[in-house]
């Protein structure tokens, strides 16, 4: 068994996708609050007219904490013509209904509305969007924001998501290469966990990592098509250390820098601390160097146990017994009953 | 044309006794060397364009003895010598600079002359050596040619079949000489008409194998002598065979067709006795009064002659090939299997010939409705003489016989069906079945084709060639192609079941050629392990369809190189 065999196993094991039971569970629960807070918002005279799935879930790119909640991104769409002046007003309608309903913690951020499940391991985000003519604004603004602080910001949510699913760039399997890319950022997101206290790491933002992965991705295949998500990841970690998102702050400190791609262009480390930017720098250079690392060996187990102290005790380091012997029991198939094929002759 | 006068001042002034000469109204040059204290004369007549190695005669040739690479041509007036110097055809001359060509074609000429002249023995091996072209030299051309079909070339007596009348052309214009030994096929044979009741019988015809031979005879009236003499070089046993039996059948014509080995291989040469009466077989100086005696063309027609002319191998006439699928693919890997030299070659494939199949398919018209393997076991056999290729309606699925499957040496598929080739070779796996099997197919849109060789107990298997490079798990399709799966890449022109991949002949034609070099390479044993290779075409009609392709394609820049198979995530042979 190859080291991507593995890689791509640690990935099964950390991924969480639409056929997870944590992720279906919660997507009921969702569809659950997503009725009532339909139903509360028309109630006032805001009809939802459209509502989507933002951030990781709607790129694929989602991962299983290994202790704490996951989330959910609903975004909620209401009519321009509709929506009132105030941002927070409508803001103030989902949270009582997420408050009505026994969540923990709910409260009105500047972004979005937020509550935690009190008896799930899932936190929910709900971003609301007042929508004319395919263009979108975000009502932001927190529960006691003075006027000033508080508007209808131009944002583009699904070009964000569009932006993270696009593959135009990539010559040759595409649809491999942008997969690569997520799995590509799921390992870093599981990096991210293990190696950063849980203050830290809830600063060093999955979208920052996601645009910063996006932006830098070295995709590496060998020449039969063959995924090597080792040299990929090590590949991208040296080319985001190596590009313009670590401002030198002198004294070998750094703040990180990611502007959004789409609007409202802004930078979504805004705000964030040198300790923040310096933490990442360095992490993410030892992350660099212990590829290489593994690159470097030649032993499969050797390799297994440096992955298993970067990405944790998800990522198995195989022991002599683990092999099998019977062919028939090993043969696996993709999970595809048919493909179409380009074979004749 | 180079001017005369220039030549000779150029060719003097290299040093060459050199002058302008007339014969007529006809002017040369002559030059004149001394070579062992002998002068020699060379003529060259010059020409309008300088089209190859320039040509220098041998004067007065017969005054220096038999010379190697010089042949007498007594059809002049004089008796001039043609010296070959080499293929004329085999040099790129520099026609723009004439007086550098007719120079260094006169050292060379000088050179091969000298060689022939100053050293006998160098001269007798290259005249033994080139006693074929000799021999062809004495021949009269008149007359029916004769065919052999001897491989042995042991002592023999046979029947000399006339060639069929008004046939102007192919092998019923020969008279045909068939030996015990010969193992036509069955076609063949029957286009051959190598029967009496087809061709009548025009006389006897004796093999004879000779221990030594002297060199060809230079002049036709050499021949009765050198006849004679060369009797003297025919093994005592069967001079005796010679005497008591072959020799005293009478006959008004009689063949004699000798075979002796020569440095550069198995010579064979023949003369023709013709008598006004019947005579017993002229062994003796008396009985040659009798007989007229002419050196006539002989053309073998045997395996161990024919086949490493044309580049086959007939080590391979006894490696059993199964080749299944006889479409565009299968139909070129027939053909270029059978003219490797592979014999015994079975051709599965339940398909009928149709007029959809004419444009990319070796098949004629003449084979429609016919299956495809019947029809290319009869096509095969009839250019192939001695293939004994059959045709069978039995599919790859139906072929899950162990028995039957072990007898062959090798399998070679040829169906472009994946699911079939997987289940295929599951039932290999299943049942231990230890033949290799060569998978092969092509792709549409011209973008290449593929093949792989599955050695059992080698590394790599045909499932390596289904590991999918995403997940590296078994994949359906294989990871060798050049277009992604799960798009539409067929041509549907007249609804349901009339869906093609698109691509053409040449397509088909490449494909099957990487696929029999890889099988040939197998069986000779130049390849020992599972193995892998891929021809990459354009993109450019995929382009225009919108069809993606994969990263290998634009990775792939090892076109007909055989790689290794195995693939160290697939399952089976991991």
């Amino acid at each position: 068994m190859s080291i991507q065999a593995k890689l791509l196993k640690f990935h099964d094991k950390i991924k969480l996708g639409r056929e997870d039971g944590e992720y279906k569970s919660a997507r009921e629960k969702d569809d659950s609050i997503l009725k009532a807070v339909k139903k509360a918002l028309k109630d006032e005279g805001y009809p939802v007219i459209e509502d989507f799935l933002q951030g990781s879930q709607s790129t694929s790119t989602a991962v299983k904490h290994p202790v704490d909640d996951f989330d959910i991104d609903r975004s909620v769409v209401i009519a321009f013509d509709d929506a009132p002046d105030d941002p927070v007003k409508v803001k103030k309608i989902v949270l009582k209904v997420l408050e009505d309903r026994g969540f923990k913690n709910a409260k009105i951020k500047k972004p979005c509305v937020t509550a935690d499940y009190a008896s799930l391991s899932l936190h929910i985000d709900i971003p609301l969007y007042r929508e004319q003519n395919g263009v979108y604004e975000l009502a932001v603004g927190k529960k006691n924001s003075k006027d000033e602080n508080k508007e209808w910001s131009n944002s583009d949510p699904k070009g964000l998501r569009d932006w993270i699913n696009n593959k135009d760039g990539y010559i040759g399997s595409a649809i491999e290469k942008l997969k690569q890319y997520k799995r590509i950022v799921r390992y870093l997101k599981r990096w991210r966990d293990v190696n950063f206290g849980s203050n830290v790491a809830k600063k060093v933002f999955s979208i920052g990592l996601t645009v910063m992965a996006k932006e830098k991705f070295k995709p590496s295949f060998d020449n039969n098509g063959k995924a090597n998500d080792l040299v990929a990841l090590r590949d991208t970690v040296s080319a985001i250390l190596n590009g313009f998102h670590f401002r030198d702050q002198g004294s070998d400190q750094y703040k990180v820098i990611v502007d959004l791609p789409m609007s409202p262009y802004r930078d979504i480390f805004d705000g964030s601390s040198v300790n923040t930017g310096t933490q990442l720098y360095n992490k993410l250079t030892s992350l660099r160097n212990k590829l290489d690392t593994v690159i470097a060996e030649g032993d499969l187990t050797k390799q297994c146990k440096i992955l298993n102290e970067i990405f944790g005790d998800d990522f198995e380091v195989p022991s002599n017994s683990s092999k099998t012997s019977s062919n028939a029991a090993k043969a696996t198939y993709v999970t595809a009953g048919v493909a179409g094929t380009s074979q004749g002759a | 044309m180079v001017d005369i006068d220039e030549l000779v001042l150029y060719l003097c002034s290299k040093g060459f006794n050199c002058e302008k000469s007339f014969i007529g109204d006809s002017i040369f040059i002559s030059i004149k060397l001394r070579i062992s204290g002998t002068t020699v004369e060379l003529i060259h007549l010059l020409t309008d364009e300088i089209t190859g190695l320039p040509i220098f005669i041998l004067s007065s040739p017969n005054d220096y003895g038999q010379l190697a690479h010089v042949s007498i041509d007594s059809d002049h007036p004089v008796e001039i010598g043609s010296i070959c110097v080499n293929d004329r055809d085999s040099v790129s001359v520099n026609f723009a600079m004439p007086l550098f060509a007719i120079e260094e074609s006169l050292n060379r000429h000088i050179g091969i002359l000298t060689k022939a002249i100053t050293d006998p023995e160098w001269n007798r091996q290259e005249l033994l050596r080139e006693f074929s072209s000799n021999w062809l030299g004495v021949c009269n051309f008149e007359g029916k040619k004769i065919l052999l079909t001897s491989a042995s070339g042991k002592l023999e007596e046979v029947d000399v079949l006339r060639s069929l009348p008004n046939s102007n052309y192919g092998v019923n214009s020969y008279h045909l000489a068939q030996t015990q030994d010969s193992d036509l096929s069955a076609i063949a044979s029957l286009h051959w008409n190598n029967n009496t009741s087809k061709r009548s019988i025009a006389g006897k015809a004796i093999i004879i194998p000779l221990m030594d031979v002297d060199p060809a005879p230079s002049k036709k009236e050499e021949i009765k002598s050198w006849y004679l003499n060369t009797l003297i070089s025919v093994k005592p046993e069967n001079k005796k065979l010679l005497n008591e039996q072959y020799g005293r059948w009478s006959s008004r014509e009689y063949w004699i067709i000798f075979n002796v080995n020569v440095s550069s291989g198995k010579v064979w040469f023949c003369l023709h006795f013709q008598a006004s009466k019947k005579h017993s077989l002229p062994l003796k100086e008396e009985q040659m009064k009798h007989w007229k005696v002419k050196a006539i063309p002989l053309r073998l027609f045997n395996k161990e002659n024919v086949l490493p002319r044309g580049g086959a191998n007939p080590d391979l006439a006894y490696r059993r090939v199964a080749l299944i699928g006889a479409g565009s693919v299968g139909g070129e890997i027939s053909h270029k299997l059978s003219s490797a030299g592979i014999q015994n070659l079975d051709i599965f494939d339940p398909d009928y010939y149709s007029i959809d199949n004419l444009y990319r398919h070796i098949l004629p018209e003449e084979f429609l409705e016919l299956p495809k393997g019947h029809g290319l076991g009869w096509q095969l056999q009839r250019q192939f003489l001695w293939s004994k290729a059959k045709g069978s309606s039995r599919k790859l699925l139906d072929l899950r016989k162990r028995q039957e499957l072990l007898s062959y040496d090798l399998i070679i598929v040829a169906i472009g069906s994946p699911t079939h080739e997987r289940l295929f070779k599951e039932y290999l796996l299943e049942n231990d079945v230890d033949v290799p099997v060569i998978n092969t197919w092509l792709e549409g849109f011209g973008v290449g084709g593929h093949a792989t060789l599955d050695i059992p107990d080698s590394k790599g298997c045909l499932l390596c060639a289904y590991v999918c490079q995403e997940t590296l798990v078994r994949g359906l399709n294989s990871n060798l192609n050049f277009i992604e799966s799960n798009q539409n890449v067929t041509i549907n022109l007249a609804g349901c079941g009339e869906q093609f991949i698109s691509y053409g002949a040449i397509c088909s034609a490449q494909t099957a050629i990487m696929a029999s070099d890889l099988a040939i390479k197998y069986l000779e044993n130049k390849v020992t392990t599972s193995s892998k290779v891929s021809w990459k075409g354009s993109d450019l009609d995929a382009k225009g369809k919108n069809i993606q392709l994969t990263h290998r394609y634009y990775q792939f820049s090892e076109s007909l190189q055989i790689k290794p198979l195995h693939d160290e995530d697939c399952d089976a042979c991991s």
